[in-house]
């Protein structure tokens, strides 16, 4: 029988700070002659006496995050789940949290969610900016997200772990002789880090990745106001590690930063200057 | 309640979605009622449903569905965009009718949502239908047809104003242009008010109005070129001479000089200094 469970690679889940946790459900694409991943990350961060979850994975997915889950949480209920935004690769398995546990407090930017989940109406908590929520010795930040694609995305920040979580903001491929919307990559990349990666990202690879992703950034030529306010962001919070849905955790954000940037630059069409 | 916009060949069902800040793609401080729409295209005894409503109204859309086409009837599906406003039906439709066909685009199988082995059997029934991407990823020239019976067919074209993956329909047949998260702004001042502006209806739409609703789901058209966006939404309309703009939520826009007259006040918020 065909495996129902996206690949989950064994290299994961990793704990890449203090308390955080990388889990990943790989995407697979069958080409010719091999097989490409696409991450679709879920971080889990654990403090004293409460969690949350970063995102939610695919459904299709859930099985393995169901189980992995049981192996981090031993036997505790999972507090919160901070879905960035409304994709299903971000939030398609809220149902399914709030079935596991039913005390489970939805925070974030949480519009619209009632009208695609209603059953979990009663677990929504309304979190704007600057919001924080107590893990014990360890605390959860909602941040604006600064790089988004729908309009209520957010992204969260683990300050004693130093670890920025930015959605579909720093995603991208690293494989130049690949094409697809994805961010892609070969099984056994699956739990690097970039600075564990072999072949580093390309900015053609940023520029492709950006253009389909956060399709605007054909039409507006404002990259650097965008990762100028980004990387303010990232002193203002003392960032140590970048932390996206879809591509490797990013252990050197001050060397990838400028790649994306460049990217998101190519990723314009037109010829007119900014003033 | 549905209501028939083309004798024997169209019909608009779905709920209303009440606006109570609630709900990110309507402009900030947006009061009133907004219709949430799902389309059925017959042809004999074929059908085609052009996107599923929203999970809060799934009781609606279901009643209507087997007032439409029969208690367990056959239905073939086409997705505009793979997000929840288009999707969320997906599987209480697949639990009470047949659904013979499932197009749609993007990396996300949206079948890969469901919990059961059903997923098995409904995978083979999906159509990716932007399976040969241009190499720029840009508006799809309408490559894909989805034929509804021998004879009707309903053109699919990626548009070049989109946020995320997203897929315009065309029925020549009843000269409908399925927009998908554009033209979105026909409210409701009351829950049973009028879900159609025609020109039996006095229609205060205003440029403003048209902007808000735009620019709350596609908040960067302000910053950015859009001269180009301009130019393909007048060709595409010079060219097909709609009758009928049918959108995924909003009033339905029937008519050719209510069409011509909504085309304006969008040419107009895409040309950020006039509003
Ligand atoms: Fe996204
Ligand atoms: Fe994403
Ligand atoms: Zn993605
Ligand atoms: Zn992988």
């Amino acid at each position: 029988m065909e495996e129902l469970v996206e690949t989950m690679s064994s290299d994961l889940p990793r704990t890449v700070a203090k308390g955080v946790t990388w889990m990943s459900s790989c995407l697979p694409f069958h080409l010719e002659d091999r097989v490409i991943h696409g991450h679709n990350s879920t971080y889990l961060v654990q403090g004293d006496h409460s969690s949350i979850l970063v995102d939610t994975g695919n459904p299709s997915s859930w099985p393995i995050i169901s189980r992995t889950l049981d192996g981090l949480l031993d036997g505790k209920e999972l507090t919160y789940v901070f879905p960035t935004h409304p994709e299903l690769p971000h939030t398609g398995n809220l149902p399914r949290l709030v079935e596991k546990y039913p005390q489970i407090q939805v925070i974030g930017d949480v519009r619209d969610y009632h009208l695609f989940y209603p059953q979990i109406e009663p677990n929504l908590h309304a979190k704007v900016p600057g919001d924080k929520v107590d893990l014990g010795g360890q605390e959860f930040m909602v941040v604006e997200a600064l790089i988004r694609d729908l309009p209520n995305t957010q992204w969260g920040f683990a300050p004693q772990a130093g670890v920025l979580f930015t959605a579909d903001g720093f995603c991208y491929m690293h494989r130049p002789e690949l094409d697809d919307e994805d961010p892609v990559h070969l099984p056994g990349e699956c739990g690097l880090t970039t600075g564990e990666l072999q072949v580093p990202i390309a900015v053609e690879n940023a520029a492709f990745f950006t253009g389909s992703a956060l399709y605007w950034a054909r039409f507006a030529n404002d990259a650097d106001a965008v990762y100028d306010r980004v990387l303010h962001l990232i002193d203002d919070l003392g960032v140590q590690s970048v932390a996206p849905t879809h591509g490797n955790f990013i252990s050197n954000i001050r060397e990838v930063e400028p790649i994306i940037r460049a990217g998101h630059k190519r990723a314009y069409r037109y010829e007119t200057a900014q003033p | 309640m549905f209501t028939t916009l083309y004798e024997d060949k169209l019909v608009v069902l779905g709920g209303i979605i009440p606006l109570d800040g609630r709900v990110s793609w309507v402009p900030e401080g947006a009061t009133g009622f907004q219709p949430s729409n799902a389309y059925l295209l017959t042809e004999g005894s074929s059908r085609l449903l052009v996107d599923s409503g929203l999970a809060v109204h799934s009781q609606e859309i279901l009643e209507d569905l087997a007032q439409l086409i029969g208690e367990g009837g056959g239905v073939s599906m086409f997705f505009t965009r793979s997000e929840m406003d288009c999707v969320s039906n997906l599987e209480p439709i697949a639990g009470r009718f047949d659904i013979e066909r499932l197009f749609t685009g993007g990396v996300i199988n949206p079948f890969d949502a469901f919990d059961d082995l059903s997923r098995l059997a409904l995978r083979g029934r999906r159509h990716q239908i932007d399976a040969q991407r241009t190499e720029e990823g840009d508006s799809v020239a309408r490559a894909a047809e989805i034929e509804i019976a021998p004879g009707r067919v309903l053109e699919v074209e990626s548009p070049l104003l989109r946020l995320l993956p997203t897929f315009w329909g065309w029925d020549q047949e009843t000269g409908t242009l399925f927009t998908s998260d554009t033209f979105t702004h026909g409210m409701m001042e009351r829950p049973d008010g009028a879900r159609i502006i025609d020109s039996t209806v006095e229609d205060a739409t205003t440029v403003e109005q048209v902007a808000g609703h735009l620019y709350a789901k596609y908040e960067w058209i302000p910053r950015s070129t859009c001269g180009p966006l301009r130019e393909w939404l007048q060709e595409k309309f010079d060219a097909l001479d709609p009758e009928i703009i049918a959108p995924s939520r909003g009033c339905v826009l029937k008519g050719r000089d209510v069409v011509r007259r909504h085309l304006g006040f969008m040419l107009d918020a895409l040309t950020p200094q006039l509003v």
